[in-house]
């Protein structure tokens, strides 16, 4: 599903990114990318989402070479498949709970009842449904943290990915992200991680671990 | 005058300002003869109901109210130097569009300016001298310098200098403020092109994480910035109208209209002009646009992984 074939990410100076990286990830698998600040794990997320290009190899998601998609194929392939979860959150602060979840639907076509329905259904599984006209900036970082998972998940994706997820939390809403995890594997979707905090490494629930140094998978 | 070789005509003027106590303002007294084809034509052109037949008085609207606030409605009581009193007739009123210059202003015939001013008959306020030949203008001056040494000769250029003096003095004023309004938007225009904050690249960059294309982006600056700019030019408008229609332009309407508190206060005629207009949205909306659509396609088009890390 989800393939890595020789990728190199090279940038200015010669300086190696990602070197020589190959791996697979099959569909509903949850893996772990482990490693240090700058061992390369948000740029393999960079690659895998079609945010930036490889400056060599192969990234083949869905039986399609993402690494060659046009500016706009790429978005409308993150539009349809992905759902991201941001180290600092990455919420508009000047928009309201309601219109950051549906930020990721607003160019889409979809009808507004059916956008307003899977709204409306996601605001009261991560119980923000009090808070839905309420500005995220005056939300509280669990707060925040769940309209993010809402938000990754309004377009239905089939793969989420999520990068430093606990940075920014305190032990108690780490461990209810892990649960939202736990719950989204259940579902079937297809989960990437990038983390070096140590919560994740001995869960049961955790297909593979990407060891990652320097930009080289260990 | 007229045996000045070079004078083609010699005409008397009568004026003067006439004070008004009860309301503490000056007007301004001008003899015409109303049956002078000449200035029955320009009158009638300046009046609201053109009609001059009967004697009497044509006045600006500042006049006309002030009149009205003191009973005066169809007529007017002048008091003559003597203490006696003068009743003239108002037979029409200025049009509003001239309130500017016609405000203060009452026409009169020029029999009445000298007897409310107790003017002798030989007597003029001044006297215009119409020279056809204008290589012959200095040369008439001198003649008339010697024929009476304590007299002021002031040609049509000088007046127009005078004038000009004045209006460059008032046009300054609001050319330079003119200019720091200019300088200050080509500031801002310059910040926002120059590039965006890095509050707006990383906006720019989660949506294009989320799945927003370049052209989705660029559609939701444009509407944004166009809501901004079109919402400050409508204001801009708004206040403008309401500064000088509605506050009747306080300290601009001063040096405008000059200092006189002795003058009657005027109302500014209404007008819009929609060449301006045009030329002040063109000047503003599409360029504010121009330098918020620009740098936003900039970072769109880039590599926004970085942004959002």
């Amino acid at each position: 599903m989800i393939t890595f074939k020789n990728v190199n990410k090279i940038f200015a100076n010669d300086f190696y990114a990602l070197k020589d990286i190959n791996f697979h990830i099959k569909q509903g698998e949850l893996v772990l990318l482990k490693g240090a600040s700058g061992s390369g794990k948000s740029t393999i997320l960079s690659l895998l989402a079609g945010l930036s290009k490889p400056s060599s190899g192969e990234v083949v998601v869905f039986n399609k070479h993402i690494s060659k998609l046009p500016d706009d194929f790429a978005s409308l392939f993150r539009r349809e498949h992905i759902g991201f979860i941001f180290q600092k959150f990455n919420l508009i602060e000047n928009l309201s709970v309601k219109e950051n979840i549906i930020t990721p639907l607003i160019p889409s076509n979809l009808e507004e009842s059916i956008i307003d329905q899977r709204c409306e259904a996601l605001l009261k599984r991560f119980d923000i449904e009090e808070k839905r006209d309420v500005l995220v900036k005056k939300l509280s970082g669990g707060e925040q943290q769940r309209v993010v998972i809402a938000r990754a998940l309004i377009n239905e994706p089939r793969i989420i990915i999520a990068d430093e997820p606990t940075a920014n939390l305190d032990e108690k809403l780490s461990q209810d992200f892990i649960l939202y995890l736990k719950a989204l594997k259940e579902e079937g979707k297809t989960i990437i991680v990038a983390t070096h905090d140590n919560l994740f490494f001995d869960l049961d629930f955790i297909d593979k671990i990407i060891q990652m140094k320097k930009g080289v998978i260990l | 005058m007229l045996d000045i070789n070079g004078v083609q005509s010699v005409i008397p003027r009568y004026w003067g300002y006439y004070y008004f106590a009860n309301a503490g303002v000056n007007f301004s007294v001008v003899g015409v003869d109303i049956y002078d084809k000449a200035y029955s034509k320009t009158l009638d052109n300046l009046l609201q109901t053109p009609k001059l037949d009967k004697e009497g008085m044509v006045v600006g609207k500042g006049v006309r109210e002030i009149f009205n606030q003191n009973y005066y409605n169809e007529y007017f009581n002048f008091v003559k130097s003597d203490g006696s009193l003068k009743r003239v007739d108002v037979i029409g009123v200025f049009d509003t569009n001239t309130n500017l210059e016609s405000n203060d202003m009452i026409f009169m015939p020029k029999e009445l300016v000298k007897e409310i001013f107790d003017m002798q008959t030989n007597y003029a306020t001044d006297i215009v001298l119409e020279v056809p030949n204008k290589n012959e203008i200095p040369s008439i001056i001198s003649k008339i310098k010697q024929i009476y040494p304590d007299s002021r000769v002031i040609t049509q250029d000088d007046i127009r200098v005078s004038y000009q003096n004045i209006f460059d003095y008032k046009s300054g004023l609001f050319l330079s403020l003119f200019v720091i309004a200019i300088f200050t938007f080509f500031i801002i225009i310059y910040d926002r092109a120059s590039g965006l904050s890095s509050h707006e690249k990383r906006e720019i960059g989660i949506l294009k994480a989320l799945g927003w294309r370049i052209d989705d982006i660029l559609a939701w600056k444009f509407y944004e910035a166009f809501i901004i700019s079109f919402s400050a030019f409508l204001i801009a408008l708004i206040t403008s109208l309401f500064y000088v229609y509605i506050l009747q332009a306080p300290l601009l309407r001063d040096i405008f209209s000059g200092y006189s508190i002795l003058k009657p206060s005027f109302e500014l005629p209404f007008t819009l002009d929609f060449g301006m207009l045009s030329i002040i949205f063109f000047l503003s909306v599409p360029i504010y646009l121009a330098a918020i659509i620009i740098p936003s396609w900039k970072i769109a088009s880039s590599d926004v992984d970085e942004v959002i890390r």
